[in-house]
Formats: structure tokens, C-alpha cells, sequence
């Protein structure tokens, strides 16, 4: 398993995208679904930083990931308060554009992107996000 | 990410850069408030080398474009978007909302045309 601790701020972005690019290019995902799993993993990241620590520099995101023979597992922890992205609404992506409001759109993003979105909260652990990609789905 | 805006009258180019994030985004939206400021409301887009857009950044261009229609003048449009981007728009139902150009050319004559 490859386990890295990035500081929770905006230009951890980047550096958090390459490290996720990598591993799934080691992983053998397709170029497009290595986007997909790019775009999941800085959505779910800059809603740690927007929402379980409201503001940047509050604490940190370990990120966790494992692989196996037909799945890369990526677990983001942080020490926020809890979110949990099923109590967001989805967003509205059908309405005119006067009229939408544009919330939820990272939670959507995340779960139109991965297999599987799963949720986890501890007082000792605080907020677990657990992204699953499967190979060749 | 780097921004090279380059204003030619009828429209101006933006040519972004590296990655769209929610780093980088808020200076993207401070370039297009700038242009607005100036009154300039015709926004050509060269996505050829972004990497990367994230909702935050798709969200700066929806929030300006909806702006725009409320001002009833103006229009933000894309060049040289690849697959990748283009899925991030239509995931969210956004792609309706602009239009995506194979090259400047193209675009620029779009713009001609409305302000005619």
C-alpha cells in the first residue's frame, strides 16, 4: 500500500494529482479513466479542505492506496469535522442556467466517476473516504 | 498555470496555461472580471494545454457566462478543448451552455459576426 500526508491547502492540489496519476498509471487505467480518477480524488480533496476543515491549513489529508488485481482503493482521511457526502443534495443539472444553482457538483463528480463512494466517520479517526475504480469497467 | 491574454478588439484570448483547480481558478475569474471592466465581453478560451479542470474551475466560467446572459451582451467560447475536458462539462450538463471551437479562426468569426 502507498500512504502520503499532503498539508490541506489548495496547492496541495497539484501535488496530490500527480501522486494519484502515477498510481494509476502503474495500475495499468486507461488514459481516460485516469482522468476520471484524477478529477474523483481533487474534488474529494478540495471538499475536505471547503467543508471538514472549512478553510485551508487546518490540518492535513492523508491519502492511502492499495491495488489489486482488479481495483485501485484510494482512502482519503482527514481530522475535520464529519461530512458526509450523502447528505449533500445532488445537484441540478438540468434547470436553465438563470435559475440553477450550482452546489453538490464535486460529490457528483466523485460518484458519476468511481464504482464505489464510500463514507466513514470515527472520533478518533475522524473523516475516512474510501474511492473504488475498477479495471476495464 | 499561466494566463496570456491577449486583447484583439472584437474578443479577447485567454490562453490558460497548467491545471484549473481551486488554486488556480480564482485567478482565472480575476482575468475575466478584469476584461469586463475594460468592456470587454467577448471571451475566447484556449484550453489546448490545460491539463486539468476541476468543478471549481468549470464553475468560474458558468457563474461569468451566466453574468453575461443577464447583462444580455458578450459570450465566453472554447478552443481546443480535448475529450477529456469536454466529459467534465457534460457530466454536469454545462456543455449546453457554450460553444467549442476546433480553432481561433473559427471562433473569431463568430464574434465578427455578432458584432456586426
Amino acid at each position: 500500500m502507498n500512504r502520503k500526508n499532503f498539508p490541506g491547502n489548495y496547492q496541495s492540489l497539484a501535488l496530490i494529482s500527480d501522486y494519484i496519476v502515477l498510481l494509476a498509471e502503474e495500475a495499468g487505467f486507461t488514459s481516460s479513466e485516469v482522468y476520471a480518477i484524477q478529477t474523483a480524488v481533487d474534488e474529494a480533496c478540495a471538499n475536505i479542505i471547503d467543508h471538514a476543515y472549512e478553510g485551508e491549513n487546518i490540518g492535513a489529508i492523508l491519502i492511502e492506496v492499495s491495488e489489486k488485481k482488479d481495483r485501485l482503493t484510494i482512502k482519503l482521511k482527514d481530522t475535520g469535522k464529519p461530512f458526509d457526502p450523502d447528505d449533500i443534495p445532488p445537484p441540478d443539472i438540468t434547470s436553465p442556467l438563470e435559475i440553477r444553482k450550482e452546489r453538490g457538483l464535486g460529490i457528483f463528480f466523485m460518484q458519476k466517476l468511481m464504482d464505489e463512494v464510500k463514507y466513514d466517520f470515527s472520533r478518533s479517526k475522524g473523516n475516512t473516504l474510501t474511492l473504488i475504480k475498477y479495471k476495464g469497467e | 498555470m499561466e494566463l496570456i491574454i491577449t486583447d484583439c478588439v472584437q474578443y479577447a484570448l485567454i490562453k490558460i496555461i497548467g491545471r484549473v483547480d481551486s488554486y488556480t481558478a480564482p485567478e482565472i475569474n480575476q482575468a475575466i472580471e478584469s476584461l469586463f471592466t475594460e468592456k470587454q465581453f467577448n471571451i475566447i478560451v484556449d484550453m489546448q494545454d490545460v491539463s486539468f479542470i476541476s468543478s471549481s474551475g468549470i464553475l468560474v466560467f458558468v457563474n461569468n457566462q451566466k453574468y453575461l446572459r443577464q447583462q444580455k451582451q458578450g459570450e465566453i467560447a472554447f478552443i481546443h478543448i480535448s475529450n477529456n475536458l469536454c466529459i467534465s462539462f457534460e457530466l454536469v450538463g454545462f456543455h449546453t451552455l457554450f460553444e467549442f471551437y476546433d480553432d481561433l479562426p473559427t471562433a473569431a468569426e463568430k464574434f465578427k459576426i455578432i458584432n456586426q
